[in-house]
């Protein structure tokens, strides 16, 4: 399903990305790449710009300046559906399942940028669009049971416990057969236990050859998956590396100096109870 | 046209304008305070319309009673409309909002239409009748209170905003309602008062307007649309701008009254509306964050 | 679509075949053709309020453009009823795709505002172009729907004709709702941030279901021109719009067969007496209130809900007086 080959190539590149919000720089000439195959963190206080980022490559922000490019092609003030068609899909910190629906209708959603019945297709109820209509079902179904949801089809979306709709959201953007999956702050608020079983499914998702790219607080689940480490301050780069070297990059270590809590997590989480 | 025509025109626009102006200014105060948009607007200024001619003609009340106490009654309507109808409900979402201020104005125009009836009343001047004449057109003494009870308004909300800690405590709500209940802002009284000046501007406005344009139970949706107008092309939140739009406005329609498009006259508003919206719909004053919607 | 509509469908056109002939009263007969009328509007209407959580309180305006393009098209250029109405249904088509394409980039009120005034505009357009549209006095003189050599000249055919449309636009609608359009209109208006995320292009489903519903709208228009064979415009004004999201909002806003049932209660119930005529406007505004307050999933649901509040309640208090 997912192309594995490209080992060693570079899948997003980000050039010298600028982002201000009125007098402040949210993203400062900012620039990375992200290599095929990879696990890739941001890391960085509150406030250091880690979701703007996320917001620009995604589509929903226009940079002020700089360049995004996608396997080569650039993608920078692409609006984000495009953006999505492309290959990049992602999870939201603040969550949006679509409440409406069921669990199973929230990854099938997922399937509609690999998919084209259109609207007179679908009313007429043609075989092609009923045949395509089975296999989306039957491929969210699939991804739901990859992310371990399985058995709740059929629950409405709203209904589900915070950690499980955090599963939700990474079914239903696998399911748009992501080359880049950006994951924005997927441990947030989960137990050790639950931040572990994330690992290993981040692990699984490697194994398919999807790329990602974290935004992440929890420093254990960081240094535990990553290949590599980009970390962020007031917009702009402190260090890169593995996270071998940023544990012991000096300037790394002072930025998080001063925080009371030792993982780095200053937000209230989500899903704290 | 001539040029005296032109300037009798541009008189009406003048005082219309200010009618549209003060729908707008009671549409910026609901919104600045809450981010809904109050479709019963138009409905206070029937109302005071209304309740004047009631208390004028019916009670027999003089003016300068009838003035104040119909600005009463209608305050108490907009606050009975906060209390029963926009506080109790539990997921303000905007489509619900909508219908649910519409469904408010149904309510109210039917009220009054079988309370007093489908005709037309008219309200006496508050002074001389005799128009006065300059340079070959008509101001009424009439159209002179209206301007200046519009300025009185607007002046008085301007110090009530600027000046007094309960109109800055509304503009915190504007501005960020969770941070103004931080410091001890009572957001629930803020709003329920919000509804209360916007009512009694727009019956101020209505009562002022009667005797001019005479008042009948469904003026009201056609005032909030094009008050709304006003309201739009200002800026939504602005009040200067909602009062110079409100000018603006009622001089276009009063100018398209007198030529060749006068059947049209009523769409002005709207064309004017539906262009704000898709050109520039943070309007001519208004930031760029009037043109994003602000969330309840 | 599953198989309890297939089935609910069935029963509906067995219900809609017999009804003729259970109704003795001619006036009845006049009175279903309606409620078909206002249902092809208004299942137009819950696919964009109710599935894609857009708003459009103008819709009255399409009805009214699909009825004077006819009306004039056939009795003043002397165009054939068919060829008449396929071009009025693309007229309102082309006339929604002009507005909707920069009306649907606006959000919430901004939205209802600019389709509130498209609809009044097009109102003030009908009353004031006296030479187009005949003015206040409306236009006379429309001649009978046909297809072909078949006349629809009698209320009988003309029911049947106007269910046949419905009963097609009802499958229609709900294969659309059970499918992945269905699904991307439904999470564009849970969440249209989250859904760009996943790749569904917002505004063009925006905007495919706003003239899909302004097709049906002006449909309908159509076929009430031809039924009635004079239009005034006071059919097409605020007062219809309203009525139209009444219907839509009393079933449930994102329910087809919820927003049909509004339409049939809301057509016949103001008939049942003359009372309604009066009290009109409070018993619209009263609905429109307590349902967006209380029901806003539709009174069927609502009514639902109460009975098995009503049903358990009266089980929880037998278990008290046993134990």
């Amino acid at each position: 399903m997912i192309d594995v080959r490209q080992e060693d190539n570079v899948l997003l590149r980000v050039e010298h990305l600028q982002k201000h919000f009125g007098g402040v720089s949210a993203v400062d000439n900012v620039s990375f790449e992200v290599r095929s195959g990879r696990i890739k963190s941001i890391i960085g206080p509150n406030g250091a710009g880690k979701t703007t980022l996320f917001n620009l490559i995604s589509g929903v922000l226009n940079p002020d300046s700089g360049r995004i490019h996608l396997q080569g092609r650039q993608i920078e003030r692409k609006p984000p559906h495009v953006i999505a068609r492309r290959g990049i899909s992602r999870t939201f910190q603040t969550m949006l399942p679509f409440t409406n629906m069921s669990v199973l209708e929230n990854v099938m959603v997922g399937r509609h940028v690999r998919t084209s019945a259109g609207m007179l297709r679908v009313a007429l109820r043609t075989v092609g669009a009923r045949r395509e209509e089975r296999g989306i079902r039957q491929t969210a179904r699939h991804w739901l049971d990859f992310v371990g949801l399985g058995a709740l089809a059929d629950r409405p979306a709203g209904s589900l416990p915070c950690g499980q709709m955090k599963l939700l959201e990474i079914a239903r953007a696998l399911a748009t057969e992501p080359k880049l999956l950006l994951l924005d702050e997927p441990a947030a608020g989960l137990n050790i236990r639950e931040t572990e079983d994330l690992g290993q499914l981040l692990f699984k998702i490697r194994d398919r050859g999807i790329t990602q790219l974290l935004v992440e607080h929890d420093m254990s689940l960081v240094m535990d998956i990553s290949d590599e480490v980009f970390v962020l301050d007031y917009g702009r780069e402190v260090a890169e590396g593995s996270p071998q070297e940023i544990q012991e990059n000096p300037d790394v270590i002072r930025i998080y100096l001063g925080q009371d809590d030792v993982s780095g997590r200053g937000k209230p989480a989500p899903c704290s109870k | 046209m001539s040029g005296e025509l032109i300037l009798q025109l541009l008189f009406t626009g003048i005082t219309v304008g200010c009618i549209y102006g003060l729908v707008a200014i009671g549409f910026n105060i609901i919104y600045n305070a809450t981010g809904i948009i109050n479709f019963a607007q138009g409905e206070f200024v029937m109302l005071g319309g209304m309740c004047a001619v009631w208390l004028h003609g019916d009670v027999g009340l003089p003016m300068f009673v009838t003035f104040p106490a119909a600005v009463l009654i209608v305050t108490g309507v907009g606050i009975l409309l906060e209390r029963l109808i926009i506080r109790p409900v539990k997921n303000p979402n905007v489509l619900s909002m909508i219908i649910i201020t519409i469904g408010a104005s149904i309510f109210i125009k039917g009220a009054v239409m079988i309370i007093g009836g489908k005709q037309t009343f008219p309200l006496p001047h508050f002074s001389s009748e005799e128009p006065i004449r300059i340079g070959g057109a008509a101001i009424l003494p009439q159209d002179l209170w209206v301007l200046g009870i519009t300025a009185a308004i607007v002046v008085g909300l301007g110090l009530f905003f600027e000046r007094t800690l309960t109109g800055k405590a509304i503009r915190a709500c504007a501005f960020n309602r969770r941070a103004a209940s931080l410091v001890g802002i009572n957001v629930s009284w803020m709003v329920l008062l919000s509804f209360a000046l916007s009512a009694a501007v727009g019956a101020a406005a209505g009562v002022a307007v009667t005797p001019i344009t005479l008042i009948s139970y469904d003026r009201g949706t056609m005032l909030a649309l094009k008050g709304f107008s006003a309201a739009v092309l200002g800026g939504l939140g602005n009040s200067t701008g909602a009062v110079v739009a409100g000018f603006v406005i009622g001089i276009l329609e009063s100018l398209s009254a007198g030529s060749p498009l006068s059947h049209y006259k009523d769409a002005v508003a709207l064309v004017v509306l539906m262009g704000v919206l898709f050109v520039r719909p943070s309007g001519l004053f208004g930031g760029a964050e009037a043109g994003r919607l602000k969330k309840f | 679509m599953g198989k309890l509509n297939g089935l609910a469908i069935l029963i509906l056109i067995a219900i809609l075949a017999i009804l003729p002939k259970l109704l003795t009263n001619p006036y009845h007969i006049s009175l279903m053709i309606f409620v078909g009328i206002y249902c092809l509007i208004t299942l137009g209407l819950s696919l964009l309020m109710g599935y894609a959580g857009q708003i459009s309180l103008g819709h009255a305006a399409f009805y009214g453009i699909g009825a004077y393009a006819t009306g004039i098209l056939t009795t003043k250029w002397g165009l054939p009823v068919e060829l008449a109405m396929v071009l009025a249904v693309l007229i309102a088509a082309g006339l929604a795709l002009i507005v909707g394409i920069p009306a649907l980039r606006l959000r919430g009120h901004y939205l209802g505002m600019a389709t509130l005034a498209f609809g009044v505009i097009v109102y003030v357009f009908f009353e004031a172009a006296v030479d187009f549209t005949g003015g206040p006095t409306g236009l006379a003189g429309i001649p009978f729907l046909k297809v072909g050599r078949f006349q629809f000249d009698s209320d009988l055919k003309f029911y049947y004709g106007v269910w046949v449309l419905v009963v097609l636009v009802l499958i229609l609608a709900l294969n659309i709702v059970h499918s992945r359009i269905g699904r991307a209109l439904r999470s564009i208006h849970s969440a249209e941030t989250a859904t760009s995320a996943m790749g569904v292009d917002a505004s063009k489903y925006k905007i495919q279901v706003f003239v899909l519903s302004a097709c049906t709208a002006s449909l309908a228009g159509g076929l009430y021109a031809h039924y009635m064979m004079y239009i005034s415009p006071t059919s097409f004004g605020f007062r219809f719009s309203i009525t139209l999201v009444t219907m839509v909002a009393m079933g449930g806003m994102s329910n087809l067969w919820g927003a049909m049932a509004g339409t049939c209660l809301l057509t016949i119930l103001p008939e049942t007496s003359s009372v309604f005529e009066d009290y009109f406007l409070l018993i619209y505004g009263g609905i429109l209130i307590v349902i967006m307050m209380f029901v806003p999933q539709g009174f069927l649901v609502g009514l639902g809900q109460l009975i098995q509040r009503l049903y358990t309640g009266s089980k929880r208090q037998k278990r008290v007086t046993v134990g």
